[in-house]
Formats: C-alpha cells, structure tokens, sequence
C-alpha cells in the first residue's frame, strides 16, 4: 500500500495525466462488472449482447457516475 | 499469422459476408432500420475507440516502469484492451446479425413447425404432454426458469473470465459465437419456424408455472414481418427457433469453461437444465435443441481447425557439399 501511495505521488508530480487516466482505466472494470449486474438485475435476457454493450457503455463514463451526474 | 489474428479474420470475415448480404437484400425488403439504430451503434463505437485509445496511452506511459503498481496497471490494461478487442469484433457483427436476422423472418415461405413437430413426435417426445408435466411443479418449474434466464448472466461472466485469463481462449469464444449465429440464421432464413406455441397453441393451464416468453413474446413481430407490410426496426428481439440458439449457448458456454473443473461442473449442471427448459419457456421444439446442439458442434469444429491451421513449412534449404 505504502508502494502505491509513493508511486502515486511521484507520479502527480512527474506524469500526472498518465495517473489520472491510469486511475480511469483501473476503475473501469469494477465499473463495467456493476454496471453488467444491475443491467442483468434489471433486464430480461430478450437482447443478451445488447445488454452488455449497455454495461460496457455506461461503464465507460463512470467518474461522472460516481460524481452523481 | 497467429492465432490471434486467424480468429480476428475470421469474425471480421463473417460481419463482412453479413454486412454484403444485408447491402444487398435490405433495399429490397420490406425492412427499414430507424436511425435509433445506428445512434446506439455510434455511441458504442465511440466509447470502444475512445477506451482502446486510452488504454494504450497509459500502457505506454508505465511501459518501462518496473514497479509493482505498474505492473498492476499494464495488467488490468491489457485485460481491458482484450475485452475491447472482443466487444470491437461483437459490435459491428451483433448490429449485422440482427438486420439480417429480421431479413431472414421477413419471407412468406411456409412454416416448417408441422415438419418439426412430426420428426418430434419420431422422436417419442409429446410436447404438451412434456409441457404439461414439468409444469406440474412449482419447485421444477422455478428451477428451470431460474436456469434459462441465466443465460445473459453466464455469457457475460464467461466473456469477462476469459478476458482475464486468456486472450486467445476469449477470442476462440468470441469466433464460436460468430460462427453459430450465422449458421444458425442460414438454417432460420431456410427453414422458417414460428416456435411450439404458435404450432401447439396449449391451453395456458398447461404451462401456468412458466412465462413462455421466449416462445411468445417474438410472434407478434414474426407475423408482422411475415404479412409483407413495411416494418421499421427498433429495438432488435430474438426472432429466432429453429434452431435454438439457448441450446447453442449452453453448449458454447460449456466448451469456453471446460479446462477448469470448479466452472465445468456447475457449467454443465446449470445449462442443461437451461436446454431442458428451452422446451416449456423458449417454445422450442426437440428438433430446434438437436439443430442447436448440432450447429454449435459444427462451429466449434470449424474455429479448432482455423486454430489449429499451420501454415506450411518452407522447404529446408539444400544442402550443398
């Protein structure tokens, strides 16, 4: 942990851009597992792929998610 | 080529020989596709491009660092590129596969239920009377509802399991699933078939445990496309019974798991009871689970050989003296 919080800092002052957007993509496939769960939760199985894309697109855009938007 | 790219090829191949036959065939249907369509289809395209390109800056970035977070970060980014490779190759193919799919109902060739049911009944099974029994148990009835609408969640869990373990096995899954829909809409653009229910037309006490939705629920489309009146495409639904295409994922969903056996067994359990509950909740004749099972065989086969092809050796060299 402690490895991380170093790696994490050292990179907010050398490549902060690649930390946050390594932080999106690590976010993405918790993201994408919720969002598949409560689609499957939801829905029927009448489009199967189709309710995966759902997940993979709303996953996609899961920091405005989180944020409440 | 690799293996990688040999199965690639071969989806890309199977969405081109598909986005051909619709290029051809839609101006002359009575199909349209409502712009809703192709929105939703930007939209995924989109985020897949949009990820991918991420993605890869940020493997980029960490390539040469040696810590162990980066080394986290270059794993959970070469998972979530091979999902995208996947979800790249299903996109365009699943958009194909359901334009062609309503082409293929939109015909006025006869049905083939009474064929179906005649090779059923061959076969020793009474499919009311089947019905009738496991409808006899609420408890039975559950289970075997419970176990048909898994389907969505298993494919997704496989899907994601093989992403995360394996690339080549992901996309040898992903092929699989290609090949077997577009077999399966051959043999349903050849053989139109409306579904048990419409053949049998039961009495509802018969099956008063079970929904029959996916026996149900796609007939009021079929019979629209079928009157040759002008029909715009929504939102897609399966349109699909003979063959039946649960019976062809729980084969496929078999085979993606069969090298762990803390998977195979629940894999195998849980999906043939889904293939026994095609019969009351899909409206599925016998034939369509046997047409099913056989189509998939026949696909699994056929992506083992592109996966197994070698190409041939060059010749050794001559040696001289």
């Amino acid at each position: 942990m402690e490895e991380l919080f170093q790696w994490s800092s050292a990179k907010a002052r050398t490549d902060p851009l690649a930390l946050v957007l390594a932080v999106y993509v690590v976010g993405y496939l918790p993201a994408l597992l919720t969002s598949l769960l409560l689609s499957l939760v939801n829905g029927s199985d009448v489009n199967i792929i189709g309710v995966c894309f759902r997940a993979i697109y709303d996953a996609t855009i899961w920091p405005l998610k989180v944020a409440g938007f | 080529m690799g293996s990688v790219r040999r199965l690639i090829l071969l989806s890309l191949s199977l969405t081109a020989l598909m986005a051909s036959a619709i290029i051809l065939w839609l101006p002359n249907s009575n199909l349209s596709i409502g712009p809703e369509n192709f929105v939703a289809f930007g939209q995924i395209v989109a985020a897949l491009v949009a990820l991918y390109l991420l993605s890869l800056f940020v493997l980029r970035r960490v390539a040469h660092d040696p810590s162990a977070p980066a080394a986290w970060i270059k794993k959970i980014s070469g998972v979530l590129q091979t999902i995208l490779v996947v979800a790249a190759i299903l996109a365009p193919f699943m958009f194909a596969t359901s334009v062609l799919m309503y082409l293929g109902s939109a015909t006025a060739s006869p049905l083939v239920d009474a064929d179906l049911a005649a090779i059923d009944a061959a076969l020793g099974l009474d499919w009311v009377a089947t019905v009738s029994w496991l409808n006899q148990s609420p408890t039975v009835s559950a289970i075997l509802m419970r176990c048909y609408y898994s389907v969505a969640l298993q494919m997704a869990a496989v899907l994601l399991f093989l992403s995360v373990i394996d690339r080549v096995k992901a996309l040898e899954f992903t092929a699989i699933i290609c090949l077997t829909i577009f077999l399966t809409e051959l043999t349903m653009a050849a053989f139109p078939s409306a579904g048990a229910y419409y053949f049998y037309r039961p009495d509802p006490s018969i099956y008063s445990n079970f929904t029959g939705a996916g026996g149900l629920l796609h007939l009021h489309e079929l019979m629209a496309l079928r009157s040759g009146q002008p029909f715009a495409l929504t939102v897609s639904t399966g349109l699909i019974s003979f063959p039946s295409f649960h019976t062809a994922l729980g084969i496929m969903i078999v085979y993606a798991v069969r090298k762990w056996i803390f998977l195979l067994i629940p894999a195998v359990v849980v999906n043939a009871i889904m293939i026994v509950a095609t019969i009351p909740e899909g409206g599925h004749h016998l034939s369509d689970i046997i047409a099913g099972a056989a189509v998939t065989v026949m696909a699994i086969f056929a992506v083992r050989s592109v996966l197994a092809y070698r190409s041939a050796p060059a010749a050794s060299p001559v040696q001289v003296s």
